[in-house]
C-alpha cells in the first residue's frame, strides 16, 4: 500500500512537472496575436490596402463633424471675413481668434489644423509604402489606383498645411520608428511635391465611381489648379480647371433644373416656393450619384449609420452645423417664442453669425440673384402670439413680420434674428428630433469652385474677358445680375465665392493663400477681430509642443509669434 | 560535542524516568484566565506529549521528577517541573504579538522573529478587525505603516492601495496580490471577507524579491481560514451596517437660490431683477406652484449593508476543512446603486500519510453591479424650482428642468438599462512531499486554475429620446425607435498557474538553513464577444433591450471579437540562514519573463539579500539591558520588476473603425502606434533598514523600518511631434526615487490584575513617503542644460509626482483694488491671481500681466504623513475596539470653492441654467475675501485646490462574547 502510494506519487508529480513544460520558454513566452492584424500581414490584399485608403475618408469627416460649437467652422470662414463667434455666446472676449493677439503657439485651433492634416498623411503614407511590400498581392494596375488615390489624400493634406503654416516637414513614406529630428521644408518644396503627388493622382484616379464620395479625376485636377496658381503657372491651372469644366475630366455641369429627394416638394416646410438651388443643399442631394452634376468631391455622412459622423454616434451622427449657424429664434420670448424648436424655424444657438460683409455687402447688387432669396436666405422672421402695444412700440398680431425698429437691444440682432442661410440647418429633421435630427454630407469640392479658380488663373493672366465668361456663368446660373469685364479683380472673386461658397470653401486658406487673411480681416471681420488681427496672422503658429517634442532638429517659428 | 551532552543528558533523564510514574492532570490558561486549547505539552527529553483539549485540560502518565514543555502560538513557550505533583495548573504568558506571528513570507513562512525583511501582518480572525463590515477586504489594511488605501464609494467598489507610495509614472502601481500561495489576478470583492484569515504585505525589495517580476510595487499576501483543532465550529455571522455620505454639498434652495440668481443678473448689468426675469419660464411655473425639490436629497437613498455569512470548520489528525457560504446585498447612498455577492468556498487539507499531503481551495463567487445611477452632477447644478415627474402614474419623467443643458438626473437611469455580473471560479490545488531518505527536503506542486467570466449589457430605449414637453413625443415615443442602442458582451478570462518547489530545512548544530528553489509558469488568456445594434424601427418595440439586440437593423448589428493572452515564467532561489537565531542572512534570486516584452527582451534577472542581528539574544546584552526583552537590526536590499505593459504593445497593432460611403457603412483600419523593440522591465532598488523590538516583558513591543528605493526604466509614454502620425510610444526611460519611514509601536497600557480585569491595548503607527522625479524623457527643449519639466503630466524633476501646478491666489479683488484692477484687466468679484513671474516659468520677475508662466507647485497631492492609532479595551466578556486614521499635509493651502461656480456661465451670460454651494460668494454689497464673483468665468482655467489634512475616527465597534453555558442547544 504505501509503495503504491509513494508509485502513484512520483508519477504525479512527473506529470505536474510535463504540464508545465511542455513548452520551452521562449516558446512559451513568444507572442502572437491572434485577434488583430499588425502592420506585417495587415496590408496584402487590394480590399485590406482599400480598407487603409478608407482611414483618409475617415480622417476627412474630422474636418465637418467632430466637436459641438464654432470651431468645427473655423477654417471654413468663422473670425474670418466672413463670420464670427457671436460676442455673447463667447463669453471671454479675449479667447484666441476671437481675439487675435491672442493667438499663439498654445493656440488649439493651430494644432489641430497641423495634427489633423499630418494624420492624414499618416494614413495616406501607410498605403504609398504600403504598395511596395513585397508580399502584397496586386496587380500593376491596382497599385497605380491605390497610389494615386492615397497621393491625392497626401496632397490635399500638404496644400492645407503648407498655405496655413508656410513650409512643413515632407514625410515621403511611412514613419517606422520614434522620429524627433524634423525640419520645415520651404513652400516651395512642398508646393513641388504637392503637385507631383498631384499631377499622379490626376493622371491615375478613376474618371468617375459608383462609390459616393470616392476621389475621382476631377478632383486632382481641381487641386492642381489651384497649387498651379500659388506657383504662378497660370495656363498650368486654366488648363487643369478646364479638364474638369471642359469634361476630359469628367461630365461636370452646374444645376440649373429641379433635382433630387425633394423636387416633387414647390414649398419649404416654412412655406417658401422652393428652386434648384435649394435641392442642391437639401439631404440626400449632394453627391454625384444622386445626380447632381456639380459634386465633385463631397464629405460623406449619414444619419443612424456606423461611422455615419464622427462628433455624436450616439445622437444618430447628428451635426452641430445648423444649430451653430443660426439664430437662436425659437427662444425669442420678446417675439412670443416659448422655447419650442419646430421645423419651420430650426433649433439655432447662434454661435456663429455671419458678418455684415457676407449677409448684406455682398448682396448689395442682386437682384434676382435665387441665391439671395427667402428660401435660400432667411431673413424674415414673425411674431408668435401678439404683443401689447408699449410706450415705446406698437402691438403687433401674431404672424406679423417683425421690424427692424423691433430688434432694440444688441441680443436681439446677435442672437435671435439674424439672417440664416437655409444651407446650414433642415426643414425636415430627421424623426422630428429638432435637437439632433440633422446630418447632411458636405461639399469638399464643387464645379463653382473649379470656375472661380479657372476666373482667378485668368484674371492673374489679364485676360479679364475670360474671367467674366467664367464669374457669369455662375451668376447666370443662379438668375443674378451680371458682372461687368471692368469689375473682374481678386476681391470680385472673393465675393462671388462668398455668395457660391459661403460655408463651404476652407475660406481661412482661400485668403491665406492669397496672402489676404490680415486686409480682409482688417476690413470686413467682425469688431473684435478687425481691431486686434496684424500681419502676422496670415500664417498659423507652429504649435508649441511640435517644438518641444522635437528634440533632434528645431522647428522654427513663424515671425511674429 | 554538544550532541553528545545533550544525548547523555537525555539518557540521564529517561533512566529516571522509568523510577516513579504519576498521572499528572494539567490546566492551561492565559493570563486572563481563559484555558488554552490545542496547546502542545511535552515531556523535555522524550518524545511523549499530547495537546490540550477545548476547555484547556490535559492528562499525561509521567516520571514525577519530570519537566514540561509547555507551548502555543502566540504564547511564550513555559517549562515546569513536576515535582511529584499530580494537578498542574500552567500560565501561559502571552508573547509580545508582534514577534510571535508567524509570518507568511512568499512560498514558505517564518516566525516575524527571524525576519530579516520589512514584513507586516494584519490579522483579521479573532481581531476586532473582523467585526469591521467591509465589502472589500483591503479596506481593512486602512492604517497599516507604509500603505495607503483609498476610498471607497460606491456599493462594492475597490479601493485603490498604494504600498510605500509612487514610484511608477505611467505603469501600474497596485501591488502584487497572492492568495493561498498563488497570484491572484483580480478584484479582491471576489473573496470573502469573512474567509479571510490574515494579511502578509512584504513591503521591501529582499522581502519581496521572491515574487521578483511583479513585486516593485510590494506583494499582498492573502491567507484564508483554516479548522482548528478540537470540535468542529460552526459560524454564523450576520453583519448589518448603514452607510450614508461622508460630506454631502448643500446647494443653494429657496430665497438662497434667488438671490444668487438675482445677485448673477446685477452683476451682468441687468437692470430687470423682477423674479420672471430671474427664473427660467419653466422654473417660474414650479415657483409659483410652490414647488421645490432638493435633488441631492432627491437622489440619496437608504444604504444598508448586510453579510450573512455560515462557515464549518475543522480539524482532525490528518484533515482539516474549512467550508464557508455567504450573501451580501449593499446598497450605495445614491439612488439604484447596489452590490450583490454570493460567495463558497471550500477548503480541505489531507495528510495521506507521514510524508504526503494533497490540499484544494475551491472559490466560486457571483456579484451583480447592475443598474445605472442618477446623474449626480445633474444634481448638485440642478435648478430647485423644478419637477421631477411630468407624470409619475405613467413614468414619464421630466427631461429638462430649465430651457438647456439641465437634464433630470435620473433621464438616464430611469430610461436605460444596465447590466454587469461577474461569476469567478478558483481552484487552488497542491501536492507536496517530504522526499524520502533525505530529512528536511520537500517537494510541492502548487497549482490553480481560474475562470472569471464576465456578462455586460446596455440599452438606450425610446423613451430617452422623447421630449416630456411635447405632448405628440409621450403620446408616440416609438417615432424614436430609428435612436435606440444598446450592446451585450460576454468575457471569460481563463487562467491558470503552476509552481514546483523544492524546500530543504535543516539545522547542524545552531546553523539553521531553509533553502528554496523553484520553477512556475502562468497564463492568462480574455475573450470578449461583444454584439451591439441600433435602429430598432423595423422591430417596432425594444421591450427586450439587450436581450433583443437581435431585432435591431439588421444593417446595425455589430459583432466584436476579442482574445489576449500573456504569459509568465519564473525561476526562483531562496536561502535563510540563521545562527542560533541571533545572525540571519537571506539570499534571493529570480529570473523572471513576460511575454509581452519584446523578442530578446523578455527575461530580467532580479537579486535580493538581508542582514540582520538578533543583539538582544547576545549574553551580554541580557546582562546589561534586562527590561529589553527583544531586539534586531535588519538591513535588505533587493531589485523588483514591474511589467506594466498589455500584451501586443511592442507590436505595430492595426486599428479599425467604421466610414461611410453614400448610406453604406465601411471598415477602415490604419497603423495605430509604433512598435517598440526595446520595451523591457521597469526595475525597482531598494534599501530598507529596521529594527524590531520588545521590552518591559514584552508589553511594549515595535519596529522601525527605513527605506529608499530607486525605480528606473520606467515603462513611461514618450511624446513624439506629432506630425509623424504617432504622438508617443512607450519607452524605458526616467526615474523616480522613493524614501520613507514607517514605525509601529504597541503596548499593554492596562495589564489585567485577574482573569475580569481590564485590558487595554494599543497600536501606533506613523508612517510617511516622500518621492522624487529624477530623470524623465531626457528633453531640454528650452536649453539650459537641466532636463525639462513634463508639464502636461504636471512631472517635475526633483519634485515629487502629484504636484498641483496652478496660479497663486490671495483672496478675491476688491472694489478698492484699483490697482491690481488697473494693470491686469481684472474685475471686483475676480480671483486676485499673483502675478509672480515674466517671460518664463519661475523667472520670479512680474511683468504686469497673468498668463501661464505666472503658474507654479503650490502644493503636492501626497500627504506628508499618515499615522493611525488603534485601541483594544477588553473587560470580562466585553471588547471595545475604535481606531483613529489620520492625513497631515497633502493638497494646497489655497481657497477652495467649487468649479460649479462656472459651469455653462457662458450660454446665457446670467447663470440661468444652474445652482451653486449654499457658501459666501462676492458682490458689491457683501464683499468676500474667499469666493469669487458668481459670474466670475475662471478664465485662467485655476482648479481650486484645497489642503486634505484630517483625522477620522475610522472604525469602532463593541462585541460581547456570550460564554457557551449562557447558550445551550
Amino acid at each position: 500500500m504505501k509503495n503504491q502510494i509513494k508509485k502513484v506519487s512520483i508519477v504525479l508529480f512527473a506529470f505536474c512537472f510535463l504540464i508545465s513544460c511542455k513548452k520551452d520558454d521562449t516558446s512559451f513566452l513568444e507572442e502572437i496575436r491572434k485577434d488583430g492584424l499588425t502592420v506585417d500581414n495587415a496590408l496584402i490584399t487590394k480590399a485590406q490596402f482599400e480598407l487603409a485608403l478608407n482611414s483618409c475618408y475617415r480622417q476627412v469627416q474630422y474636418f465637418y463633424n467632430s466637436t459641438d460649437g464654432w470651431t468645427d467652422y473655423w477654417h471654413l470662414g468663422v473670425n474670418i471675413d466672413v463670420a464670427a463667434t457671436t460676442t455673447i455666446y463667447i463669453a471671454d472676449p479675449s479667447a484666441p481668434w476671437v481675439d487675435y493677439t491672442k493667438i499663439n503657439s498654445q493656440d488649439a485651433q493651430s494644432a489641430k489644423w497641423w495634427s489633423w492634416n499630418f494624420t492624414l498623411i499618416k494614413y495616406a503614407n501607410t498605403v504609398i509604402g504600403g504598395v511596395e511590400n513585397k508580399y502584397a498581392v496586386i496587380s500593376a494596375d491596382e497599385k497605380k489606383a491605390l497610389l494615386a488615390e492615397a497621393r491625392f489624400f497626401r496632397a490635399w493634406a500638404y496644400r492645407n498645411l503648407n498655405i496655413a503654416f508656410g513650409g512643413v516637414p515632407i514625410i515621403a513614406g511611412p514613419v517606422t520608428e520614434p522620429k524627433v529630428d524634423f525640419v520645415r521644408n520651404t513652400p516651395a518644396e512642398c508646393n513641388a511635391f504637392i503637385k507631383a503627388d498631384l499631377e499622379y493622382a490626376s493622371a491615375n484616379l478613376p474618371i468617375t465611381t459608383t462609390v459616393n464620395g470616392r476621389v475621382v479625376r476631377a478632383a486632382a485636377d481641381n487641386l492642381l489648379a489651384e497649387i498651379n496658381i500659388i506657383l504662378k503657372d497660370y495656363d498650368g491651372a486654366i488648363a487643369a480647371a478646364t479638364r474638369v469644366i471642359g469634361g476630359a475630366s469628367g461630365s461636370y455641369s452646374l444645376m440649373n433644373t429641379r433635382f433630387g429627394a425633394r423636387k416633387a416638394e414647390t414649398m419649404t416646410t416654412r412655406g417658401t416656393p422652393t428652386d434648384y438651388y435649394w435641392d442642391l443643399h437639401e439631404i440626400n442631394n449632394t453627391d454625384y450619384q444622386m445626380g447632381n452634376k456639380e459634386a465633385i468631391w463631397v464629405a460623406q455622412f449619414e444619419r443612424n449609420t456606423p461611422g455615419g459622423g464622427v462628433g455624436y454616434p450616439t445622437q444618430g451622427n447628428w451635426m452641430v452645423q445648423g444649430r451653430a449657424y443660426w439664430c437662436r429664434h425659437w427662444l425669442f420670448a420678446k417675439a412670443g417664442h416659448n422655447n419650442t424648436a419646430a421645423d419651420s424655424i430650426g433649433r439655432g444657438a447662434s454661435f456663429i453669425r455671419g458678418t455684415n460683409y457676407s449677409n448684406w455687402d455682398v448682396w448689395a447688387n442682386s437682384n434676382g440673384d435665387i441665391r439671395n432669396n427667402e428660401t435660400n436666405i432667411r431673413r424674415k422672421f414673425y411674431f408668435n402670439t401678439d404683443i401689447a402695444a408699449t410706450s415705446t412700440q406698437p402691438a403687433f398680431k401674431k404672424g406679423d413680420l417683425i421690424p427692424k425698429s423691433f430688434l432694440t437691444a444688441a441680443e436681439d440682432s446677435m442672437w435671435y434674428c439674424y439672417p440664416n442661410w437655409t444651407k446650414f440647418g433642415t426643414d425636415k429633421h430627421f424623426a422630428g428630433d429638432f435637437i439632433y435630427g440633422y446630418t447632411k454630407d458636405q461639399y469638399v469640392m464643387r464645379l463653382p469652385e473649379t470656375l472661380l479658380l479657372r476666373a482667378e488663373a485668368y484674371i492673374a493672366k489679364g485676360d479679364k474677358a475670360s474671367a467674366l465668361a467664367d464669374v457669369n456663368t455662375i451668376r447666370a446660373r443662379a438668375k443674378a445680375p451680371l458682372a461687368s469685364v471692368n469689375e473682374m479683380d481678386i476681391n470680385y472673386i472673393l465675393d462671388e465665392r462668398v455668395r457660391e461658397l459661403y460655408g463651404e470653401e476652407f475660406r481661412m486658406l482661400t485668403l491665406m493663400r492669397l496672402g489676404l487673411l490680415f486686409d480682409r480681416v482688417k476690413k470686413y471681420g467682425g469688431a473684435i477681430q478687425s481691431a486686434t488681427v496684424s500681419a502676422k496672422n496670415n500664417l498659423l503658429p507652429i504649435p508649441q509642443s511640435e517644438i518641444d517634442r522635437n528634440i533632434g532638429a528645431k522647428l522654427v517659428q513663424n515671425p511674429g509669434y | 560535542m554538544l550532541r553528545l551532552l545533550t544525548f547523555c543528558f537525555m539518557l540521564f533523564l529517561s533512566t529516571q524516568a522509568l523510577a516513579q510514574n504519576t498521572v499528572l492532570n494539567g490546566k492551561v490558561n492565559d493570563a486572563a484566565g481563559n484555558p488554552i486549547s490545542g496547546a502542545s505539552v511535552r515531556v523535555v527529553g522524550s518524545n511523549k506529549g499530547t495537546l490540550t483539549n477545548d476547555k484547556g485540560e490535559f492528562t499525561l502518565t509521567i516520571a514525577a521528577n519530570a519537566s514540561l514543555q509547555v507551548s502555543s502560538t502566540n504564547y511564550e513557550t513555559k517549562v515546569v517541573a513536576v515535582q511529584g505533583k499530580s494537578t498542574l495548573f500552567i500560565v501561559l504568558a502571552q508573547e509580545a504579538t508582534n514577534l510571535s506571528d508567524v509570518v507568511i513570507i512568499g512560498y514558505g513562512s517564518q516566525k516575524k522573529k527571524d525576519l530579516t525583511g520589512a514584513v507586516r501582518k494584519i490579522n483579521l480572525e479573532g481581531s476586532p478587525l473582523s467585526n469591521m463590515t467591509n465589502v472589500n477586504a483591503l479596506s481593512a489594511l486602512q492604517g497599516t505603516p507604509g500603505v495607503n488605501v483609498g476610498a471607497v464609494t460606491t456599493a462594492g467598489a475597490s479601493p485603490s492601495i498604494l504600498v510605500r507610495g509612487q514610484r511608477s509614472l505611467s505603469a501600474s502601481n497596485a501591488p502584487l496580490v497572492i492568495l493561498d500561495g498563488v497570484i491572484f489576478s483580480g478584484n479582491l470583492n471576489e473573496i470573502n471577507t469573512q474567509d479571510i484569515a490574515s494579511f502578509d504585505v512584504l513591503m521591501d525589495a529582499s522581502a519581496a524579491a521572491i515574487y521578483g517580476s511583479r513585486a516593485a510595487n510590494g506583494v499582498i499576501i492573502v491567507t484564508t481560514k483554516v479548522g482548528k483543532a478540537g470540535k468542529p465550529i460552526i459560524t454564523f455571522t450576520n453583519n448589518y451596517g448603514v452607510q450614508s455620505w461622508t460630506r454631502k454639498p448643500e446647494m443653494r434652495m429657496g430665497e438662497d437660490f434667488i438671490k444668487w440668481r438675482t445677485d448673477n443678473r446685477k452683476l451682468a448689468g441687468q437692470a430687470d431683477l423682477s423674479v420672471q426675469k430671474v427664473l427660467d419660464p419653466k422654473e417660474l411655473i414650479a415657483y409659483n406652484a410652490g414647488q421645490q425639490i432638493n435633488w441631492l436629497d432627491e437622489i440619496t437613498q437608504f444604504a444598508p449593508l448586510n453579510d450573512v455569512n455560515m462557515s464549518v470548520s475543522g480539524k482532525s489528525d490528518n484533515v482539516n476543512y474549512y467550508v464557508s457560504g455567504s450573501f451580501l446585498n449593499q446598497k450605495g447612498v445614491i439612488d439604484n446603486d447596489q452590490f450583490k455577492k454570493y460567495n463558497i468556498a471550500a477548503k480541505l487539507d489531507a495528510k495521506i500519510n507521514k510524508w504526503l499531503f494533497y490540499g484544494l481551495n475551491f472559490y466560486y463567487s457571483a456579484r451583480d453591479y447592475s443598474g445605472l445611477v442618477p446623474r449626480m452632477d445633474q444634481a448638485t447644478i440642478g435648478t430647485p424650482y423644478a419637477y421631477k415627474w411630468k407624470d409619475e402614474a405613467r413614468n414619464i419623467l421630466d427631461k429638462a428642468p430649465a430651457v438647456a443643458n439641465l437634464v433630470n438626473p435620473y433621464w438616464e437611469s430611469q430610461y436605460d438599462d444596465n447590466l454587469e455580473k461577474y461569476t469567478s471560479t478558483r481552484i487552488i490545488g497542491y501536492v507536496a512531499a517530504d522526499i524520502p531518505y533525505i530529512k528536511g527536503l520537500n517537494f510541492r506542486v502548487n497549482i490553480s486554475k481560474n475562470k472569471t467570466e464576465t456578462v455586460s449589457g446596455n440599452f438606450r430605449h425610446e423613451t430617452y429620446f422623447i421630449n416630456p414637453d411635447n405632448a405628440a413625443d409621450i403620446a408616440a415615443p416609438t417615432k424614436f425607435l430609428a435612436n435606440t442602442y444598446g450592446s451585450m458582451a460576454n468575457g471569460l478570462n481563463n487562467s491558470w498557474e503552476i509552481q514546483n518547489l523544492l524546500t530543504y530545512k535543516k539545522s547542524i548544530q545552531n546553523h539553521n538553513f531553509d533553502a528554496l528553489a523553484g520553477y512556475q509558469r502562468d497564463y492568462t488568456a480574455v475573450s470578449t464577444l461583444s454584439t451591439s445594434a441600433s435602429d430598432f424601427n423595423s422591430a417596432g418595440t425594444t421591450t427586450l433591450g439587450y436581450y433583443g439586440l437581435h431585432l435591431g437593423n439588421p444593417a446595425n448589428q455589430r459583432v466584436r471579437s476579442a482574445f489576449e493572452e500573456r504569459s509568465n515564467l519564473g525561476y526562483l532561489g531562496r536561502l535563510n540562514y540563521n545562527y542560533n537565531s541571533k545572525y540571519y542572512f537571506t539570499m534571493n534570486y529570480r529570473k523572471d519573463g513576460y511575454s509581452a516584452f519584446a523578442p530578446g527582451r523578455k527575461f530580467a534577472e532580479f537579486y535580493g539579500g538581508a542582514l540582520a542581528y538578533a543583539i538582544s539574544e547576545e549574553a551580554f546584552f541580557k546582562k546589561a539591558l534586562p527590561v529589553v526583552n527583544y531586539l534586531k537590526f535588519r538591513v535588505g536590499y533587493g531589485q523588483n520588476g514591474n511589467q506594466g505593459i498589455d500584451p501586443y504593445e511592442t507590436m505595430a497593432n492595426i486599428s479599425s473603425g467604421s466610414t461611410v460611403f453614400g448610406s453604406t457603412s465601411t471598415l477602415f483600419i490604419y497603423q495605430g502606434n509604433l512598435s517598440n523593440l526595446g520595451l523591457s522591465w521597469e526595475k525597482t532598488t531598494t534599501t530598507n533598514f529596521g529594527l524590531n523590538f520588545a521590552m518591559f516583558n514584552n508589553r511594549i513591543s515595535g519596529d522601525l523600518n527605513i527605506y529608499k528605493s530607486q525605480t528606473t526604466d520606467q515603462l513611461l509614454t514618450r511624446s513624439l511631434p506629432s506630425l509623424s502620425g504617432f504622438g508617443s510610444v512607450r519607452t524605458n526611460i526616467g526615474q523616480v526615487d522613493n524614501q520613507g519611514v514607517e514605525a509601529s509601536i504597541t503596548g499593554v497600557i492596562i495589564e489585567p490584575k485577574s482573569a475580569n480585569g481590564i485590558r487595554w491595548e494599543a497600536t501606533a503607527n506613523l508612517w510617511l513617503n516622500r518621492n522624487k522625479v529624477v530623470a524623465l524623457t531626457g528633453v531640454d527643449a528650452d536649453g539650459n542644460g537641466i532636463e525639462d519639466d513634463d508639464l502636461g503630466n504636471r512631472w517635475f524633476i526633483g519634485k515629487p509626482i502629484g504636484a498641483i501646478y496652478d496660479y497663486k491666489v490671495e483672496g478675491i479683488v476688491q472694489t478698492g483694488d484699483a490697482d491690481y484692477i488697473a494693470k491686469y484687466g481684472a474685475k471686483p468679484g475676480d480671483l486676485k491671481i499673483l502675478d509672480i513671474n515674466g517671460t518664463k516659468r519661475d523667472d520670479g520677475l512680474p511683468d504686469g500681466k497673468i498668463n501661464s508662466f505666472d503658474r507654479t507647485i503650490v502644493g503636492y497631492v501626497q500627504p506628508r504623513y499618515s499615522w493611525s492609532f488603534a485601541n483594544t479595551i477588553s473587560y470580562k466578556n466585553w471588547q471595545f475596539y475604535f481606531n483613529f486614521n489620520a492625513i497631515t499635509g497633502g493638497g494646497s493651502e489655497n481657497y477652495y470653492n467649487s468649479p460649479n461656480s462656472t459651469y455653462n456661465l457662458s450660454t446665457f451670460g446670467n447663470n440661468q441654467q444652474q445652482n451653486w454651494l449654499n457658501k459666501e460668494y462676492w458682490t458689491p454689497e457683501t464683499p468676500s475675501n474667499t469666493f469669487a464673483r458668481p459670474n466670475y468665468s475662471n478664465p485662467y482655467g485655476y482648479s481650486y485646490p484645497h489642503a486634505r489634512t484630517f483625522i477620522r475616527l475610522q472604525d469602532v465597534s463593541l462585541q460581547y462574547a456570550l460564554n457557551s453555558k449562557q447558550i445551550t442547544f
